[in-house]
């Protein structure tokens, strides 16, 4: 077992870098994960004070008012010009409505447009515009179809208390789950780990006469590779165990309980494989350290950003997202957002979950016939 | 005279004229009895290539190369950069495939997968093949790791090469804090650690300072006396002569000259070189030196005479006679054995490090 014990010695050697990819890996996803669930919760609608001077006092003058509480903080405001200008000048109110006297009779069935002051150019006054031409418009609606006054104020009340129930596909009342950031920016640690240690054992193993040496030795040829390939493969199985550990640490019953979790540790693992693959095909091909800090750079923040590691794949142009399904971290995030996406994972879900896993090891199949094609011509 | 020499069908050594020339009788005789003292070393055959040839598209790097080395002999091949050392080492240990002939090692023939073979061949490559990731004692460890499994008998084995190499100090040291001698050194404490009957040893001196040459030399002659067969590769003729109990002399890839290096020796005129420096001589001097016994060449250029005797004795008495019973004055006097370099030269007309 020389050559494996060889592997895994250069591998120690690079342990440091193993443990700071590791460290900047874990405390990176935590930070994004952390920074991601504050913006989600934080979301409210904004409130803006807003002054109401009404001079109708009727059904759907109420309604409006109603309409417009709802969101916002209503001042009522009695019609006295020195006194709206300092309320506005102090920012007491950013936005002054005027209902007029036979409101529904004016502006609904009339369509005569509501007095308002603003603040000009204020985002806050287009906000509350908003609202109000909402109301106004479903009203002249209501209006249109014949609706009374009192009708139109029913309704309009009716259709403030109706509530929208949204199917819950994920199963996780469309949050985010936690560990779906881990496993999102998962392909960034295993390309580059695996990228960087591969590479410099290889290197290592074709530095000067050491091939020769290796190849005139009593250890037959294909033993030596299936001892390496098995101290490659204990390297990234090392890693997958560690970043696995560190799932069921972090999110254990959480992840436990999803029912999801084998697929996530099913894609991560054929992922892995994926990785180690491109690792031996990087490491066939570079000469120097340098050339392989550039290659592992670009192969793995170029995939992450391309395929929805770092820039999840619904933001990505249809021109790239195109482009990045002749790269495997595209399949593997997409599985990784259905698994997300869905509790339940059958049917076509099912389909394309195993479809991306499938597209996933054909690449890792392909970088290995390639590393196997060089290899075999630089030893004829 | 430019000529070389080949082993014809009946396994004798034919001077080829390089001009189409023909050989006269004498060298053809020098060149048969080398030839036959071989045949009378003795010794079972450790390694036998016959007609090894080898191309690179249309290089011909070996061109039916032929050698025998015996079992207990230092075998040195001597040739200039580019005469085939390097391609005749890498086919013995099947590393390169080649177009015809065949090569036995210990009678047995030399294919890739022939471990059985192998496992009694230690290789020091010309260029040091050691992991630079993994220290001294590791890297000796891993390479023996890949002859011996046994971890308690490897241990012993690596620590008798550190000791071997004179590289105790230096156990836990990585290669890239060693000095290019110390390197040298453990490349070859990688290649004999595991005690191989057969050690092939690629220009293992290259790129080194004095003091380790010495000591890897003597290392390489201490190996020899421990049993080990060995081929050493060279193209500094003082260390193949130093060290080698035979040698065969390569150019064009192909094995010119084999014997011993006083075979090698007698296999050319040139028995000594006389050299006097300082010395005015006119037409008729000239004309009397180059009439003295033995003398079969003479050069004069800038007050130097060079004169190129057989082997016979008194040669630079009879030089020094003659000038002084002329009172010819003179100022410094050399006087030269012939090297591997003055066999090289002969035989090939050019310098062995041309």
């Amino acid at each position: 077992m020389a050559v494996f014990k060889a592997y895994l010695k250069i591998a120690k050697k690079n342990g440091w870098m193993i443990l700071l990819y590791l460290a900047l890996f874990f405390s990176l996803t935590v930070m994004f994960q952390s920074f991601a669930g504050e913006t989600e919760q934080s979301y409210s609608a904004q409130s803006v004070p807003v002054g109401i001077i009404d001079e109708d006092g009727g059904r759907m003058a109420k309604s409006l008012v109603d309409y417009i509480g709802r969101t916002n903080e209503v001042k009522r405001l009695s019609e006295d010009e020195e006194m709206l200008q300092e309320d506005l000048f102090y920012r007491n109110v950013a936005y002054i409505v005027r209902i007029p006297k036979d409101f529904t009779e004016r502006c609904i069935f009339g369509g005569e447009k509501l007095r308002v002051t603003t603040v000009p150019g204020t985002y806050s006054g287009y906000y509350v515009e908003q609202q109000i031409t909402n109301f106004m418009n479903f009203a002249r609606g209501y209006a249109g179809a014949g609706f009374t006054e009192t009708e139109m104020a029913d309704v309009m009340r009716e259709r403030d208390s109706a509530k929208v129930t949204l199917v819950d596909v994920s199963g996780n009342a469309g949050i985010p789950l936690a560990y779906s950031y881990f496993y999102r920016y998962l392909p960034y640690l295993f390309l580059s780990v695996l990228g960087y240690v591969m590479g410099y054992i290889l290197m290592g193993v074709r530095r000067g006469g050491l091939p020769g040496r290796m190849r005139a030795s009593a250890v037959p040829i294909r033993r030596q590779n299936m001892e390496g390939l098995t101290a490659s493969g204990l390297i990234a199985v090392g890693l997958w165990g560690v970043c696995t550990g560190a799932v069921f640490f972090m999110y254990g019953a959480d992840f436990l309980s999803s029912g999801r979790a084998h697929w996530y540790l099913l894609n991560s693992f054929v992922m892995l494989l994926m990785a180690l693959s491109l690792a031996h095909l990087i490491g066939t091909l570079v000469k120097t350290s340098n050339a392989l800090s550039g290659t592992v750079n670009v192969v793995s923040l170029g995939m992450c950003f391309l395929c929805g590691a770092f820039v999840q794949v619904d933001y990505l142009s249809p021109g790239v997202r195109k482009a990045a399904q002749f790269l495997p971290v595209y399949w593997y995030e997409s599985v990784n957002e259905m698994l997300t996406e869905n509790s339940a994972i059958a049917g076509d879900v099912l389909e394309q979950v195993l479809g991306g896993i499938g597209i996933q090891l054909v690449f890792a199949a392909a970088f290995v016939c390639v590393t196997l094609v060089i290899s075999r011509e630089r030893t004829a | 005279m430019t000529f070389v020499m080949r082993l014809d069908d009946n396994g004798h050594y034919k001077k080829h004229g390089g001009k189409g020339m023909m050989i006269s009788q004498k060298d053809s005789f020098l060149a048969v009895q080398g030839a036959s003292r071989i045949q009378n070393t003795g010794g079972i055959k450790m390694v036998k290539i016959e007609n090894l040839v080898k191309r690179y598209g249309s290089l011909l790097a070996l061109d039916h190369f032929n050698i025998e080395v015996k079992e207990g002999e230092i075998f040195g091949l001597l040739g200039p950069n580019g005469s085939g050392k390097t391609t005749a080492i890498n086919c013995i240990l099947s590393l390169l495939k080649f177009d015809r002939g065949s090569i036995r090692i210990m009678g047995e023939e030399m294919t890739p997968d022939n471990y059985r073979v192998k496992r009694e061949i230690g290789i020091v490559m010309q260029d040091v093949a050691v992991f630079e990731e993994l220290n001294v004692w590791d890297n000796i460890d891993c390479f023996c790791g890949l002859y011996v499994k046994d971890k308690k008998k490897r241990r012993e084995l690596v620590e008798e090469a550190i000791r071997f190499v004179g590289l105790e100090d230096y156990r836990k040291s990585y290669p890239k804090k060693l000095s290019g001698g110390l390197l040298r050194r453990l490349n070859i404490a990688c290649g004999i650690a595991h005690k191989p009957k057969l050690i092939i040893m690629d220009e293992p001196t290259v790129a080194v300072d004095p003091q380790s040459r010495n000591r890897i030399l003597e290392g390489i002659c201490e190996l020899n006396r421990q049993g080990s067969t060995i081929i050493y590769t060279s193209h500094y003729m003082e260390e193949v002569e130093q060290i080698c109990t035979r040698i065969a002399i390569m150019d064009h890839g192909r094995s010119i000259a084999v014997g011993t290096k006083e075979q090698l020796k007698s296999m050319i005129k040139t028995g000594e070189t006389v050299t006097i420096e300082a010395v005015v001589l006119g037409e008729k001097a000239l004309s009397d030196i180059r009439e003295l016994p033995h003398v079969f060449d003479m050069t004069y250029s800038g007050q130097t005479l060079t004169v190129r005797c057989t082997g016979a004795q008194h040669n630079l008495v009879r030089i020094l006679n003659y000038l002084q019973n002329r009172e010819i004055p003179f100022g410094r006097v050399f006087s030269e054995l012939p090297t591997l370099n003055d066999v090289f030269l002969e035989i090939t007309g050019k310098q062995l490090r041309d």
